[in-house]
């Protein structure tokens, strides 16, 4: 069953022992021959010791053993023969004749034209001493002679068929060698491109493996391809030599090696038929396992590059610089994007790929086209932050040059970072405030505290000087007290009223820490009910004061209703402090919606306040006119901060001596409004 | 010091006003002293307007300016005097409770004479004055309808 491997040279050693063994047979015959007979028959002689060896050992050992062996043989029947029997010159050809062929074998190596050479030369005396061997017997036994000549002439009529013979033997036999050789030369081409090369039978019984595959997977004599290669118990169904033997194409298939620690082949099986009309299938295994693990990396990067570029956040942009004929650039194309482009310009990709800047982007020059070149010529990446008005965002902009006349673009929107910033630069501000309110507005009654204290320490000093001068009668020093003592009751007034001051201030500051603490609790709140609350804990004070209060159906909003509630009793207290003084007070509360949030106004006619004044009014304890009204300048911060967490906002619009209208804009419950 | 020259006292605080009061005539300073309650009216007094008392031509004054002063705050009234050029060498002394350097120098780029924080300790506050004086004393203080 295996055909190939039948035809490798036998090299056996008991084939040897045979040789050996016959040779000494013939020489043991012919010396005893030449001995017992007296025969002087040269020809014969070497011919029984020198030919029949070259030609046995030949077959069985291969041309080179054959001729040395033959020539061996004729150097010991030389020996073994009476000196006188031999001619030398006959005896000189018949060594040089057995030892010829060897000696060429020897000197040349493997050469398959010379073995053959020697080989015929070795197969044609073996073949001309059985036929003389006949000749060797009758003259042993005394037959009568035949002529010297005659008997000469006879054997080289009778050589001349055989010869012919022999020449197609030796034919056969050198095409079988080329055939090994050339054999040999493609498995060592194959071994060295790491081809395994392998024949499989329709009942994927292994034929042929070459000598790597045995080399590594063992002896194959009796096994299937899928127990050999694979160590499975059948075949597998998407296997090339299945696929192919079914469909009789070729098939070209990638294998995972199990028993080669998964080295990878391409696989390329091949069906065909022998002489025979047998189906079989060879394989020409060629190993990728390099090139696919660099194909693997690569594949792996590239699928990382592409997660990374199409789920970025960011917009990346890839674009090529247009340049005009003198150099300049004047535009730039865009040949990629990614799918944030889309999402965050809402331009779709098929309308911006390939074009320019100018036509995605519907401007007249293209936008940013001078931070683009600079990265370009300059081959440096650059960074920028700038606002993009048809967007209305921030954006920062990474520009990655990419050979001369390409970059790329990673833009971040930072909007929502620029808005913290703004809040975080508003906080800071208020935080300053705080320590110059601590700084100033504390100091300043402290200031008070302490110098009228002293003032009072002198005039007890003043009343002592005087005691202590003239000690007088209480009754004399009764004018004394009552001079001193509206000095003493201001002094205790202006005491009292800046420690009254402090801790009013002290308070607010922590009315104001607590406002900003205090948990939330967002519902929808139904304002109407909500603003007759605030407005009936007010009632008695807008009877007072005489004020129509007027409240319109306001819509309902987001928020914490202890905080919303605070924002309009303050509000409303604000709008009844400071009425105008001669007219008759009118405060006005009304709502609607407004870009999907609820907008609120408290309206009135009061003093108004001035227009440098409509920001510093929700500043920390500012008050316009101090001293004149209660409070301590907290409302409206507080106010303002208490909006702030609630994500809602308040400004004023007035107009002095005419009224203010204070507005508040809160959350609406449909939600998606912006601030 | 010039008895002729009429000392200006711009402060929203009662108590302040009055402390500055009694320690310029403790320290020995005669001149006639006026109050204004905020920065409003002390303007008006300078530039002759609005209901109040008006200044005199021919009269020599010293301001002593409070910064935190509501409806018109010392900066503002700072910055009007030392633009208008009738008033412009008016001495300005700022009295403040705070020694923010920002609005030092703020004051200082207006053109301020002096600058003074009131001081808690009540000594201090004291000396603070009594340099004052002294120093109200030595400057010539000019009349102001001169012109700059």
């Amino acid at each position: 069953m295996n055909g190939f491997k039948n035809i490798d040279k036998p090299k056996n050693t008991p084939n040897l022992f045979i040789t050996l063994f016959l040779y000494l047979v013939f020489s043991l015959a012919g010396r005893l021959m030449s001995l017992r007979f007296d025969i002087l028959n040269i020809e014969a002689v070497r011919v029984g010791f020198g030919d029949l060896p070259v030609l046995l050992s030949s077959i069985w050992l291969g041309p080179f053993w054959g001729v040395f062996i033959g020539g061996a043989s004729d150097l010991l029947g030389f020996l073994l023969q009476p000196i006188d029997t031999f001619l030398p010159q006959i005896t000189l050809i018949a060594m040089l004749r057995g030892f010829l062929p060897g000696f060429l074998v020897r000197c040349t190596g493997e050469s398959v034209r010379i073995r053959n050479f020697a080989l015929q030369i070795g197969i044609t005396q073996g073949i001309s001493s059985i036929l003389l061997m006949p000749l060797v017997l009758y003259q042993a036994f005394q037959i009568p002679m035949v002529e010297n000549m005659i008997t000469r002439v006879i054997v080289q009529v009778f050589m001349v068929p055989f010869y012919g013979m022999i020449y197609i033997l030796i034919k056969d036999w050198q095409s079988r060698e080329e055939l090994l050789e050339e054999r040999s030369l493609l498995e060592q081409i194959l071994g060295i491109t790491q081809t395994g090369v392998n024949i499989t039978d329709a009942h994927y019984n292994l034929q042929y493996v070459d000598s790597r595959w045995q080399q590594v997977y063992g002896d194959p004599s009796g096994e299937k391809c899928f127990q050999y290669f694979m160590d499975l118990e059948k075949p597998c169904q998407s296997c090339g030599v299945v696929v192919a033997l079914e469909r009789k194409e070729v098939i070209v298939t990638e294998a995972v090696l199990p028993k080669e620690n998964n080295r990878i082949v391409e696989v390329h099986t091949i069906p065909f038929q022998d002489k025979r009309g047998q189906w079989l299938v060879a394989e020409f295994n060629v190993d990728i396992t390099a090139r696919k693990r660099i194909e693997d990396a690569l594949r792996e990067s590239q699928e990382k590059l592409k997660t990374l570029f199409s789920s970025m956040r960011e917009m990346v942009v890839i674009h090529q610089l247009i340049f005009h004929e003198k150099g300049r650039p004047v535009n730039y194309r865009i040949t990629d994007c990614n799918a944030a482009f889309t999402s965050i310009t809402g331009i779709p990709r098929e309308e911006a790929v390939g074009e320019l800047a100018t036509v995605v982007y519907k401007t007249s020059s293209a936008p940013y086209l001078e931070e683009f070149s600079q990265a370009v010529l300059s081959g440096e990446p650059y960074n920028f932050e700038t606002y993009y008005a048809p967007l209305k965002s921030h954006f920062s902009i990474s520009v990655i040059p990419m050979g001369k006349d390409r970059f790329s673009t990673v833009t971040t929107d930072i909007s929502a970072v620029k808005e913290y910033q703004q809040i975080l630069s508003a906080k800071n501000k208020e935080l300053e405030q705080l320590v110059y309110v601590a700084s100033h507005d504390l100091r300043s009654p402290l200031v008070n505290i302490v110098g009228y204290s002293r003032e009072i320490g002198y005039l007890v000093e003043d009343l002592e000087q005087i005691l202590d001068a003239s000690p007088t009668s209480s009754k004399d020093l009764s004018p004394l007290f009552f001079q001193a003592l509206p000095e003493l009751k201001d002094a205790l007034d202006h005491i009292q009223n800046s420690s009254r001051q402090m801790d009013a201030l002290i308070k607010g500051l922590l009315e104001l820490s607590r406002s900003g603490r205090r948990a939330l609790n967002i519902v929808a709140l139904d304002m109407n009910e909500l603003m007759a609350q605030v407005a009936s804990v007010a009632e008695f004070r807008i009877r007072e004061a005489n004020v129509a209060l007027c409240l319109h159906p306001l819509p309902s909003c987001l928020g914490d209703a202890v905080q919303v509630t605070q924002v309009f009793t303050n509000l409303l207290d604000n709008a009844l402090k400071f009425l105008h003084p001669h007219r008759p007070g009118e405060i006005t509360i009304s709502g609607c919606m407004e870009n999907g949030r609820s907008v609120y106004c408290v309206a009135d006619n009061g003093e108004g306040v001035a227009l440098e004044h409509q920001e510093t009014i929700f500043q920390l304890f500012h008050q316009v006119d101090r001293g004149e009204k209660d409070g301590e300048g907290l409302g409206l911060s507080i106010t303002r901060q208490v909006l702030f967490r609630l994500e809602g906002k308040i400004w004023v619009a007035s107009e002095p001596g005419k009224g203010s209208r204070f507005y508040v804009s809160l959350p609406s419950v449909e939600g998606n409004g912006t601030k | 010091m010039n008895n002729q020259v009429i000392i200006l006292v711009a402060e929203d605080d009662a108590g302040h006003a009055g402390l500055i009061q009694k320690n310029l005539v403790r320290s020995g300073i005669v001149n006639p002293i006026m109050h204004f309650k905020n920065g409003q009216k002390v303007l008006d007094f300078l530039l002759q307007q609005g209901a109040g008392p008006h200044r005199q031509f021919g009269v020599a004054y010293v301001l002593l300016l409070d910064i935190q002063m509501p409806i018109v705050d010392g900066i503002e009234v700072l910055a009007k005097v030392k633009a208008d050029p009738e008033l412009c060498k008016l001495p300005v002394i700022m009295l403040t409770t705070t020694d923010d350097p920002r609005e030092v120098e703020r004051c200082h780029e207006l053109g301020c004479s002096n600058y003074i924080t009131k001081p808690v300790e009540y000594h201090h506050f004291v000396h603070a004055i009594l340099q004052l004086g002294l120093f109200l004393s030595v400057v010539q203080v000019p009349k102001i309808n001169g012109g700059c």
